[in-house]
């Protein structure tokens, strides 16, 4: 393969192909060529199987020709060209078994290992918080179109019910305390205590008094706050939805990098624990696991969006389509 | 019961027991109808042919065998399921087709049969050894082929002991019965069940036959080095091994009666097989473990040669009972467990073609060479005698095969790099060179309807060198992202043929355009008069480039406090504008201006603080603008102005992800003076962590050999984790850029000293804490789910640690693929780099760093970890326990003082002896001894 592919010619057009594709934008020229030898070129005709969906992903297809169709559960999820890639949001999402993905005509990939793409997520941190930048945008968007009873079960954002709230003591909590609370949520069920001790330490108790007003629409949304204590009340346009103790709240935004969607106000005296997602990110950069454990969060509630617009018989290929301009936003050069 | 001994002593998963145990109980029966067979043939051939005869057999059973394997090379590319079970049918058949004609007394009956004997042992054994290959990886190999090999010395023992019962009461012929009766039963029961079971693992539907041929297997062994070394080294130890063996067959014929043989062989055999029975049992696995698979396979050979100079004196029967019974205790324990560990490590495909063309050549070329030398070194009637073999050709092959083990081994080593090379990132690929072909897609991209086509054709130009190939009409591209690209090109590679488009795109609808037009135009050929129309007007983008191209030729009458003033009022667009072109005007006037000495030296200080007083009140307004695109553009002009009063503002702007990669470069620009900051900084524990903890980098890149002795001292001395692994990583990046750099190797032996404690010790803690959860269930509280959590991530971080420090220490090994390799999903990979650890380390560092990452059980880890370390095998009490981890610091010091609150547990230390400190004494690991082999 390698023999094959140190051709001037194949290793250039291959560079041009990589250059364009939006998960791996951000890398140099030297970067690319360091990857490029390591792209399969394939070949599928029409109505042969790219991606089964019977199994993980094991590999990405980046396309360079040709078109397919992405389907899960007999669904139609959607189309993908070039430069879409096959396999890369199951492979995020850790997901047990893919989209299953066909060649409407004849196409033609580069496919990359699933090990080698790890790799090159590891050493290039900014691939990874790109990714999960977008990710949280595609479920940002999503956020503001599923009806309220919807988000609860897929976001599982239902306030408890008073007596499942943990007591909190009457003193500002400790840090091993914050530590228990930052664990039951679910992208750090599995994450290194250490890194999330980190985390915890770097969080700020925060107590509004009912009424008070958190946040605006369209304000810069740095924080994510996780409610101890408390409701909340969300309002965007017609949406109005009430998150309660356990539930993190404007951190799909922050971690976006969007304005704040919906105006946010307290109609309980609310204790909280105040967390900026840069520093996070700072946290990531040293616990890669910690941040891929987050992109898969993100990426399999994205699937399971998806799923559930494809349950409830709406099409999800305007998802799908979204999530891909999205990507193409983020790969856009920044010079 | 010695199989079922090491059934329950080597650890198996499910699948392993399977696939080990009917290969065990296939190598079992096969060695034991084997021996049958071989005593009946020994016996019958020695009571009715001369030895002289024998090399005259060897030849033939050297050249049957290669015209055996050339037949049977259509079967090889992977075992088939029931090959191995067939074959084993087809010996029974065979054999009990001899045991029909055994009355037949003709010399061709007797040849057959020992033809037969030699031919059919080796064509079954090879089987099954490719079948095992294929299904173990290198790390499963080592732990199972003991087990498995234990099949063949009980086999060897069973076998004989059974002939010595029958010859008792039957002639010796029907030896030959009970032979076919066992390879029948062999092959209906546990071959069946091994070929089953290998066909069923994960990787076997994934086996491609390769298409082969005799040509391109021999090409195979020529052109790869280690399978040329390991065909020599079967070749040479056959030689020897066949020499023994005439030399051993001779003696008995000259003083064993003919009627006597059968028992005699029987005997022996037996004798011999409890011998290799008590090897297998306790040798094999020490030896390898001891000495590693290449240093194990000097053993036997050494052994040999010591029987073989030294028993001469007590006469050549003695010395040749002596040489057979090391010869039949070794051969089938050690050697062959060694010899096939050599095969594990070759790729699948490499290894199913290369064994039959080592068999071939090695075995079959070296009883034909064994042969040929006996004949002229004894005579074609043996009248010469053996003494002479024995003294002269016999220590020469076994010094032969000696050499050859000996070479072998950094072959062995670089197998295992490559191995762990394939599939990884290799950084070295560099840039396609530019032929025709690759020109004419490049231009073509530049035509391309998606931009990031064009952006990548342009960057290809660029970076080959090539940019004055890009035509200065793409500056009419409607992307600003490739027009904004285009003109940073054009003014790098100095060209001005693009000025008069420059011009036309000062109107353009997009201010940013339209600054960057300027920018770059002024970069090349700066016009006073356009500037100052352009510094008229709204404050716009192309206003604040004009204002600042002007103060910084000096054409602007009220200097830096215009600029300052525009700094301070200007709306987003326009400050951003202006921090662009203030760091590109810099650029351009002092970045690429040699430093130089003497009065070239002060001219350009003077210069350099002309332009600081210009610059520098506005770049601290823009710094300070809460606009990160702004903050960092100030931030790299202020690097290239030098400004010593910008220190601390970048040094705070670490902290900030957005900011750090332009205030680091800063830095890294002003040099000494911000080398100093920093370093006082670093010391400053009051200053917030996350502007801290990067000052390691950014130590790196202002000065690299003060930053290595600064972060080595930080390495042992920095209290904080966090900050340590900082320091590591900014070590780890020194030595990326400079391999050769030198690093204290006493600091970072005491560091990988100081990390197995801290691995070592979070694993004895959490088998202890889980002890007592076991004994007490309500100690199981929340906090002690978090503190295993954390006992694990500690054990985890420990191990990175160690290969960080490992590839500091050793630059010349890649420790970092290893650790990828050890982390990947795939065994064999895991397997290989477990390998090239043992091949790689020695000594304490390889026992221990083996025990951090060989699969195995916590509390065998632990044990083990013990038999080195012996405090970390001590059990604690609960009270005892906490205080040791509340002493450790960190996180683990907050969760354990929790801990002990909730089973009011006194937080006050016992008595100081009973508490392990929390960092050891820095002391030498390695005990004065390198740590490393190679």
């Amino acid at each position: 393969m390698l023999a094959e592919s140190a051709q001037p010619l194949a290793l250039t057009e291959r560079l041009l192909h990589l250059r364009t594709l939006p998960i791996l934008s951000r890398l140099t020229l030297a970067e690319l060529a360091a990857i490029a030898p390591y792209l399969r070129p394939r070949s599928f005709a029409a109505d042969e199987v790219i991606a089964r969906g019977d199994e993980p992903a094991t590999t990405v297809h980046l396309m360079t020709a040709g078109r397919a169709r992405m389907l899960r559960g007999g669904h139609l999820f959607g189309h993908l060209e070039t430069p879409d890639a096959v396999g890369f949001l199951p492979l995020m999402a850790r997901m047990p078994d893919a989209f299953e993905v066909v060649a409407e005509r004849p196409t033609r990939t580069l496919e990359l290992d699933a090990d080698t793409l790890m790799e090159i997520l590891e050493d290039h941190f900014q691939l990874l918080i790109g990714t999960l930048r977008v990710t949280s945008r595609a479920v940002l968007a999503e956020f503001r179109e599923i009806p309220p009873e919807q988000k609860r079960i897929l976001f599982d954002t239902a306030p408890p019910p008073a007596h499942a709230a943990p007591a909190l003591p009457p003193r500002p909590l400790d840090t091993v305390e914050r530590l228990f609370h930052l664990r039951r949520m679910r992208p750090f069920r599995h994450t290194s205590i250490d890194s999330l001790a980190l985390v915890a330490r770097t969080m700020t108790e925060v107590r509004f008094d009912a009424g008070t007003m958190l946040w605006r629409v369209g304000d810069d949304a740095k924080d994510v706050l996780l409610l101890l204590s408390g409701r909340v009340i969300g309002r965007s346009g017609s949406l109005v939805e009430e998150f309660g103790p356990g539930v993190a709240i404007g951190g799909f935004d922050a971690m976006a990098g969007e304005p704040r969607w919906a105006d946010m106000q307290a109609v309980e005296p609310v204790v909280a624990l105040r967390g900026s997602i840069e520093l996070l990110l700072d946290v990531f950069e040293d616990d890669h696991e910690m941040g891929r454990d987050f992109l898969a969060v993100s990426a399999d509630l994205l699937v399971r969006i998806w799923e559930d617009r494809a349950r409830r018989g709406e099409p999800v290929w305007p998802a799908v389509q979204r999530l891909r301009a999205l990507l193409r936003e983020a790969g856009a050069p920044r010079r | 019961m010695f199989g079922a001994r090491m059934f329950r002593i080597t650890p198996m998963d499910r699948t392993e027991r399977a696939l080990a145990g009917s290969a065990f109980a296939t190598l079992l029966g096969l060695t034991a109808g084997h021996t049958l067979l071989e005593t009946a043939r020994d016996a019958l051939f020695l009571s009715r042919v001369s030895p002289a005869q024998l090399p005259w057999l060897y030849l033939a059973v050297a050249i049957l065998g290669v015209s055996a394997t050339l037949l049977s090379r259509a079967n090889r590319a992977r075992p088939r399921r029931f090959a191995l079970a067939a074959a084993l049918g087809g010996a029974a058949l065979v054999t009990f087709a001899f045991w029909l004609l055994r009355d037949r007394q003709s010399l061709f009956f007797v040849y057959a049969l020992f033809g037969w004997t030699g031919l059919f042992a080796s064509w079954v054994t090879v089987q099954l050894w490719t079948l095992l290959g294929h299904s173990f990886d290198v790390t499963q190999a080592k732990r199972l082929y003991g087990f498995v090999g234990a099949g063949a010395v009980i086999g060897a023992v069973i076998g004989p002991l059974g002939a010595r019962v029958l010859t008792a009461r039957l002639a010796t012929p029907h030896l030959l019965l009970a032979a076919a009766l066992v390879f029948a039963l062999v092959g209906l029961g546990p071959a069946l069940l091994l070929g089953s079971r290998a066909a069923a693992l994960p990787g076997a539907r994934a086996a491609v036959a390769e298409p082969a041929t005799a040509t391109g297997d021999l090409s195979l062994v020529s052109s790869s080095r280690y399978v040329r070394h390991l065909a020599a080294l079967v070749l040479l130890s056959t030689i020897a091994l066949t020499l023994v063996d005439y030399m051993f067959k001779r003696e008995v014929a000259l003083h064993v009666a003919p009627a006597q043989m059968g028992h005699f062989f029987a005997t022996f055999y037996a004798a011999v097989g409890a011998l290799a029975l008590i090897a297998q049992l306790f040798g094999v696995e020490p030896v390898l473990r001891l000495f590693g698979v290449h240093r194990a396979l000097w053993v036997f050979p050494s052994l040999l040669l010591f029987g073989a100079t030294g028993l001469l004196v007590a006469g050549a029967l003695v010395a040749t009972l002596v040489l057979k019974t090391a010869d039949g205790a070794l051969r089938h324990s050690l050697h062959r467990t060694s010899l096939e560990l050599l095969y594990v490590p070759l790729p699948d495909g490499v290894r199913r073609r290369a064994k039959p063309v080592i068999d071939l050549l090695g075995q079959r070329g070296g009883q034909a060479a064994a042969s040929l030398l006996i004949l002229a070194v004894v005579g074609a009637d043996g009248s010469r005698g053996g003494r002479l073999l024995l003294l002269l050709v016999l220590p020469v092959s076994l010094v032969a095969w000696l050499v050859v083990a000996r070479g072998l081994r950094p072959i062995y080593v670089e197998l295992f790099r490559t191995t762990l090379r394939e599939g990884s990132l290799m950084p070295q690929w560099g840039l396609p060179k530019l032929d025709l072909d690759a020109l004419e897609t490049i231009f073509a991209a530049l035509n391309s309807r998606t931009d990031d086509e064009v952006l990548a054709a342009l960057e290809l130009l660029a970076a080959q060198s090539r940019a004055r190939l890009i035509p200065a009409l793409v500056l009419f591209h409607p992307s600003r992202a490739v027009v904004l690209r285009a003109l940073d090109i054009f003014v790098q590679e100095g060209r001005k043929d693009f000025i008069p488009i420059a011009d036309r795109l000062l109107s353009h609808q997009d201010g940013a355009v339209a600054a960057a037009a300027l920018r770059a135009r002024t970069a090349v050929a700066p016009d006073r008069e356009l500037l100052e129309r352009s510094a008229v007007g709204a404050c716009s983008p192309l206003q604040a480039t004009a204002i600042a191209a002007l103060v910084a030729h000096g054409w602007e009458a009220k200097g830096a406090a215009s600029l300052t003033e525009f700094a301070a009022q200007a709306p987003l667009e326009a400050r951003v504008a202006l921090a662009a072109a203030i760091t590109e005007l810099l650029r351009e006037g002092l970045g690429n201006e040699p430093t130089g000495t003497g009065e070239r030296a002060t001219a350009r200080g003077d210069r350099l603080a002309a332009i600081r007083a210009r610059f520098e009140g506005a770049l601290m307004v823009l710094a300070d603008a809460p606009e990160k695109a702004v903050a960092a553009s100030a931030a790299r002009a202020l690097g290239t102005l030098r400004s010593e009063l910008a220190i601390p503002r970048l040094i705070r702007m670490l902290g900030s992800r957005s900011l750090r990669p332009d205030a680091r470069q800063a830095l890294a620009t002003i040099g000494p003076p911000a080398f100093v900051a920093l370093s006082a900084a670093l010391a400053d524990h009051t200053l917030d962590v996350g502007v801290r903890g990067n000052i390691p980098r950014a130590l790196v890149e202002i000065d690299a050999a003060q930053a290595s002795t600064q972060l080595m001292r930080a390495l042992l001395e920095e209290p904080d984790g966090f900050l340590r692994f900082r320091v590591l990583r900014a070590l780890g990046r020194l030595r990326r850029f400079d391999p050769n750099l030198t690093l204290d190797s006493k600091i970072l032996e005491t560091a990988v000293d100081r990390t197995f404690e801290a691995a070592f010790s979070s694993l004895h803690w959490r088998l202890e804490f889980r002890r007592h959860r076991d004994e007490e269930p309500a100690r199981e509280t929340p906090s002690h789910e978090l503190i295993c959590s954390l006992l694990v991530d500690r054990y985890t971080h420990a191990v990175e640690r160690v290969f960080r420090l490992l590839s500091l220490r050793y630059p010349q090994e890649d420790f970092e693929r290893v650790y990828r390799s050890l982390r990947s999903r795939d065994n064999r990979q895991r397997g290989n780099a477990l390998e090239l650890l043992e091949n790689l380390l020695v000594g304490r560092v390889r026992d221990l760093t083996l025990l951090l990452v060989a699969p195995m059980e916590d509390g065998d880890r632990l044990r083990r970890a013990a038999a080195l370390v012996p405090e970390h095998g001590a059990t604690l009490t609960f009270e005892v326990l906490l205080h040791q981890m509340m002493a450790a610091g960190g996180s683990l010091s907050v969760l354990a003082a929790y801990h002990a609150q909730e089973f009011a547990v006194s937080t006050v230390a016992p008595a100081p002896s009973l508490v392990r400190p929390a960092t050891p004494a820095a002391g030498g690991l390695l005990d004065g001894r390198p740590a490393f082999a190679g």
